[in-house]
């Protein structure tokens, strides 16, 4: 297993969040989050990357095992360093360019030379389409290329594995396709993602594992196939259920 | 009369002219780096919220921005001899302005890095960049960019504000001008003159500062 979280909580003042969370992703799967909005699928993601810090819980990661509310800030840079993070809102660094965007973390954080991470980086925005908008700044891309030059940012360092918080929820309905498809792209590829959605029908297409939270708890999770087809708790179904009325 | 007013200010204009080149834009531009210095240091830490440090930031601030300037210089100037420490009139000003115009332009730092987004922080960290290289890369140049402007105002206001350093004997521009009004009784004149200077000095800065606002601006998003 390349990631394993165990009994993860969160609270923010009087309101748990996150009530024990157990939750595994292997090498080359997609495990996708889904769940009714205010289930904690977006805060449990910032713990997995300690934007948040949970307030008990064990990460094990590549056989190492770590109390996530007591771990050293060179251990969280060590383990970001080896993890991606891709943002509902992209938060790509606005006085940067697209180019710069995604060598930036490579140069100043990893060390790389610059003429590598260059080289890098423009394999990174080919694979996202994007070769082209290399020295536009983040205001002159449309918002789905914005996140596509995100998902670059998070490729080029060749992570374990990539976190994707809603990917699509801040994209006009027309622009999702092209980020869905970069993402698709990366799965058929064998790219490690844990992905939180609502795009129920591309989780479903995309992933092998899926993991169905509600206020704060796994209700269920499995293989994509037997989650989506015969669910065990009947509350997936009906969750599930909403999406194919039309 | 009029031909005597014009040779007074043609033979003065070189004489008020140069102390503005050798003391007031000197003094204007070592106080004003000072406190830049001054301004992104204590910002960041308040930005930061560092304990303790904090609190004594906030004194500082309290302390320059509700007493008047002139009376800052006094207290240096004339009043730290007193207990023994002694300074030059330049050294006095060049002190007494970077603490003053630097607790001015902290609050407008700190203001500028508290309008960038927090995701710019965040996505430094998933990147795996420290806080610091973050704030050096990201967060800084940013918050510099949305401060530019104000900052500029403190440059051109501060560029004034040295004429109140004749009154610790520092030969600026109004102290060498009251010298020829001594001697001549132009007032009108010469004083008009030495303003005429000040407004040369500021109007070269405004175009420096809409020059700067462009070539800093190529990743702003353009207003609509």
């Amino acid at each position: 297993m390349l990631l394993e979280a165990k009994k993860v909580t969160k609270s923010f003042g009087s309101h748990d969040i996150l009530k024990g969370i157990d939750l595994s992703v292997d090498t080359g799967e997609v495990a996708v989050i889904l769940g009714p909005s205010g289930a904690g699928k977006t805060t449990l993601l910032r713990c997995l990357n300690f934007l948040e810090i949970p307030d008990s819980g064990t990460l094990i990661f590549e056989g190492q095992s770590y109390t996530m509310n007591h771990m050293a800030r060179t251990e969280i840079r060590n383990y970001r360093l080896q993890t991606a993070f891709v943002f509902q809102n992209f938060n790509l660094f606005l006085n940067k360019t697209a180019l710069q965007n995604v060598t930036e973390g490579l140069v100043i954080a990893r060390k790389i030379d610059k003429e590598q991470a260059e080289k890098k980086g423009l394999q990174a925005l080919e694979r996202v389409g994007l070769l082209s908008h290399r020295d536009h700044y983040p205001h002159q891309l449309s918002g789905g290329q914005q996140q596509r030059v995100a998902i670059a940012r998070a490729l080029a360092a060749d992570p374990q594995i990539i976190f994707f918080d809603e990917p699509t929820s801040a994209l006009d309905p027309e622009l999702t396709g092209e980020v869905l498809s970069v993402i698709r792209n990366l799965a058929n590829d064998g790219m490690t993602m844990l992905i939180v959605t609502h795009e129920v029908e591309f989780a479903r297409t995309v992933s092998n594992k899926t993991i169905f939270m509600e206020n704060g708890v796994v209700v269920e999770s499995g293989s994509t196939s037997k989650v989506f087809n015969t669910p065990d708790k009947e509350r997936t179904a009906a969750f599930l259920k909403s999406f194919n009325r039309f | 009369m009029s031909s005597r007013w014009l040779t007074l200010f043609i033979e003065s204009f070189p004489k008020i002219l140069i102390p503005g080149l050798t003391v007031t834009i000197p003094l204007t531009v070592i106080a004003f780096t000072i406190s830049l210095i001054i301004a992104i240091l204590t910002a960041m830490a308040q930005y930061a919220r560092v304990p303790v440090l904090t609190q004594i930031i906030r004194f500082y601030i309290w302390i320059f921005r509700g007493t008047p300037l002139l009376v800052q210089l006094f207290v240096v100037f004339y009043g730290l001899p007193k207990v023994g420490v002694l300074l030059d009139p330049f050294p006095a000003a060049v002190i007494v302005f970077s603490l003053n115009e630097g607790a001015y332009s902290s609050e407008i730092v700190r203001a500028a890095l508290e309008s960038v987004p927090v995701g710019q922080m965040e996505a430094g960290y998933c990147v795996g960049m420290t806080y610091m290289q973050t704030m050096r890369r990201i967060i800084l140049p940013q918050a510099m960019r949305t401060a530019f402007p104000s900052l500029s105002n403190s440059l051109i206001a501060m560029v004034k504000n040295t004429s109140l350093a004749a009154n610790i004997t520092v030969t600026e521009m109004l102290m060498t001008t009251q010298r020829i009004v001594a001697r001549t009784y132009e007032p009108l004149l010469l004083y008009l003159e030495v303003g005429l200077i000040y407004l040369i000095f500021s109007t070269i800065l405004t175009f420096l500062q809409s020059w700067g606002e462009k070539r800093l601006g190529a990743y702003m998003v353009k207003e609509a």
